[in-house]
């Protein structure tokens, strides 16, 4: 390698603040805002996520010589596919209040952007100890941010912190929080936050969006080329 | 079909469009959602190419899993099977478009390769699926249906969005909300309508 | 178009190798939690009787097609366990109804329920399953608004639809528990 490779450090802190996956890259949206009506929730999607994330970064980094490139999405895709199914398999067995309370974005986990965004972005152009550390920072800021979105809906939506009563000894919860409505709500908030703390209109270096398949028609990615001019 | 199974029918695709909205009630199908809501003629194009993709993904897969999976105890192969059949028949539709239908692949082709890992597809297949397992008489016909119906609902969400986020453009924005997060909210101010028709199809239909 | 057979050959066979490998990870994977997995649901089905049937040890189905099911403790019927359904505010709802052979409501569970968060989903929370847990009526309970006296239920505020909808579902359970000690 001509170039030096970042620390390794950084390949795992970038994920976390600068790098944020869902505040500043705004990937894996749905399941952001689906499962954050609850802290406890949060966490295990976050934490299901990242062994996925983790486990498909090594393998397809691993890999990266051997998959061709014509069919590189459908190995990559097949292979986040079979993970997810693994730790599908795991919650059902030793878990099944959380499979029931994830339901459906479990397996939904296959279409978050996050991880085939990394495949793309990152897995398939570094070794696997720089990937697994990304996959791993990634894993760790979706989910802080997860944890914190969960934290903020669950108080103020039913008045409790991991099902213990915070607000709710003294008050009425503000039921719209754990809605649909409320989780727009709170993570727009949250992205202004993010924005501000990190300097207006800077947009991270690498956007996740080339490994997303809406890069073409996105207007997030053409609003920064046409920034860049 | 007897006046009740159209009954039930009608019922299942409203409540697909408006109580079961996938956007704004179910968070599937968000990414296209925020990415693509900006002009009104790529959000109706888009919801089109994705209510196609669902229509036809729910035809194939449900008698995947019926009587292929189910039948051979292979049902943990759910989730990789489906995301593989999706992807293979969007290659396919576009393959088909570009061939013989070159207009129609000029208006929506370039979405297609978009919706492959879009949620809201495999969401669809996925959730008839679990709606069949907890009710015997959701069957082939109520998959389809419900597919369709998340498939305009989908359109509805996108079209009524896309009216709001040009109005926001002329606005006067504090800078820091500017862009995304002032978008987010307005989607929230959006998804609070739809709440409103929680309880609706019920008593429309009795 | 000219194609090298070479270039089709290759990623197809990775392609399919990759499919293999991962299906059979994936077999393997099935073969070491399916066990735990059926434990967790026939775990969870028990625990789901027991709750509102406390004194059943086992439970048989009633009928052939398994529409309700029979506390037993040894030889001897202690309940009746009864799943009804209703209309709610977001759908469909699922009620499980536990009634001992005394005639006593010992408790009731929702095997499915999509009310509004923080109104209608306040029917899960005990101090309102608790009001069904009293000695059923022939016809059945009736809702109130405010305090409710013997045989009435007391409607959840805000959520009048959902309470009716699971008042509706329990009173079809007493129906069927009526027409079970009658033809007994």
């Amino acid at each position: 390698m001509a170039k030096q490779e970042k620390s390794l450090w950084q390949e795992f802190s970038k994920g976390i603040i600068k790098e944020n996956p869902v505040l500043r890259l705004v990937l894996g949206t749905c399941a952001t805002l689906a499962v954050s009506t609850a802290a406890s929730n949060a966490i295990g999607m976050g934490l299901a996520t990242t062994f996925v994330l983790v486990c498909s970064n090594a393998v397809i980094s691993l890999l990266r010589n051997i998959i061709p490139d014509k069919v590189r999405i459908p190995s990559y895709i097949t292979i986040i596919a079979g993970f997810v199914t693994i730790v599908q398999m795991f919650i059902k067995a030793y878990s099944p209040a959380l499979d029931s309370a994830l339901g459906i974005f479990l397996p939904l986990i296959v279409v978050n952007c996050i991880i085939l965004g990394r495949a793309e972005m990152f897995a398939n152009k570094h070794r696997v100890l720089p990937s697994i550390l990304d996959g791993l920072g990634m894993g760790v800021g979706f989910t802080a941010t997860l944890l914190l979105m969960g934290i903020i809906r669950e108080l103020l939506g039913a008045g409790t912190v991991f099902d213990i009563p915070v607000l709710s000894t003294f008050m009425d919860p503000i039921i719209i929080f754990i809605l649909p409505p409320g989780g727009f709500f709170v993570f727009g908030l949250l992205i202004a936050l993010a924005n501000k703390l990190s300097g207006e209109g800077k947009a991270p270096e690498e956007m996740g969006c080339a490994g997303c398949p809406l890069a073409a028609s996105c207007s997030k990615l053409k609003e920064k080329e046409a920034a860049k001019k | 079909m007897n006046a009740d199974t159209v009954k039930s029918l009608v019922a299942i695709f409203l409540a697909a469009i408006l109580t079961e909205n996938y956007i704004l009630n179910k968070f599937l199908g968000i990414c296209p959602f925020l990415g693509v809501s900006k002009k009104l003629n790529t959000a109706v194009g888009m919801s089109i190419a994705v209510t196609a993709v669902m229509v036809i993904s729910t035809a194939v897969t449900w008698p995947i899993y019926t009587y292929i999976l189910i039948p051979a105890d292979l049902t943990y192969l759910q989730t990789i099977v489906f995301i593989l059949i999706i992807a293979a028949l969007v290659q396919l539709i576009e393959i088909v478009l570009r061939k013989f239908m070159p207009p129609l692949y000029n208006a929506l082709g370039i979405y297609l390769p978009l919706i492959t890992t879009n949620c809201a597809v495999l969401g669809v297949t996925m959730l008839v699926i679990e709606k069949g397992a907890a009710d015997p008489t959701f069957g082939y016909v109520q998959s389809l249906v419900n597919a369709f119906g998340s498939g305009i609902g989908f359109l509805v969400a996108m079209v009524l969005f896309a009216g709001v986020r040009e109005r926001l453009e002329t606005c006067d924005i504090p800078k820091t909300l500017r862009g995304l997060p002032i978008t987010l909210i307005a989607a929230s101010l959006v998804a609070v309508s739809f709440l409103g028709f929680q309880g609706l199809v019920d008593g429309l239909l009795g | 178009m000219k194609l090298n057979p070479k270039e089709i050959l290759r990623p197809a066979i990775s392609l399919f190798v990759i499919c293999l490998a991962v299906t059979a990870l994936l077999a393997g994977t099935n073969l070491l939690t399916r066990d735990q997995i059926e434990q967790q649901s026939l775990l969870a089905e028990q625990n789901a009787r027991i709750a509102v049937c406390p004194d059943g040890k086992t439970f048989e189905p009633g009928d052939d097609e398994g529409s309700y099911y029979v506390a037993k403790d040894g030889d001897s019927v202690v309940g009746y366990i009864f799943t009804t359904e209703a209309s709610g505010y977001g759908g469909k709802l699922k009620v499980m109804t536990g009634i001992s052979s005394d005639g006593t409501i010992t408790g009731i569970s929702f095997l499915s329920i999509d009310e509004t968060p923080g109104l209608g989903m306040n029917a899960q929370k005990d101090s309102y399953k608790d009001q069904y847990k009293q000695p059923v009526l022939e016809n059945g309970f009736t809702l109130v608004k405010g305090e409710a006296a013997e045989g009435e239920i007391s409607a959840m505020t805000g959520a009048t639809i959902t309470s009716t909808a699971v008042t509706d579902a329990v009173n079809a359970a007493i129906e069927q528990y009526n027409t079970i000690k009658e033809g007994a």
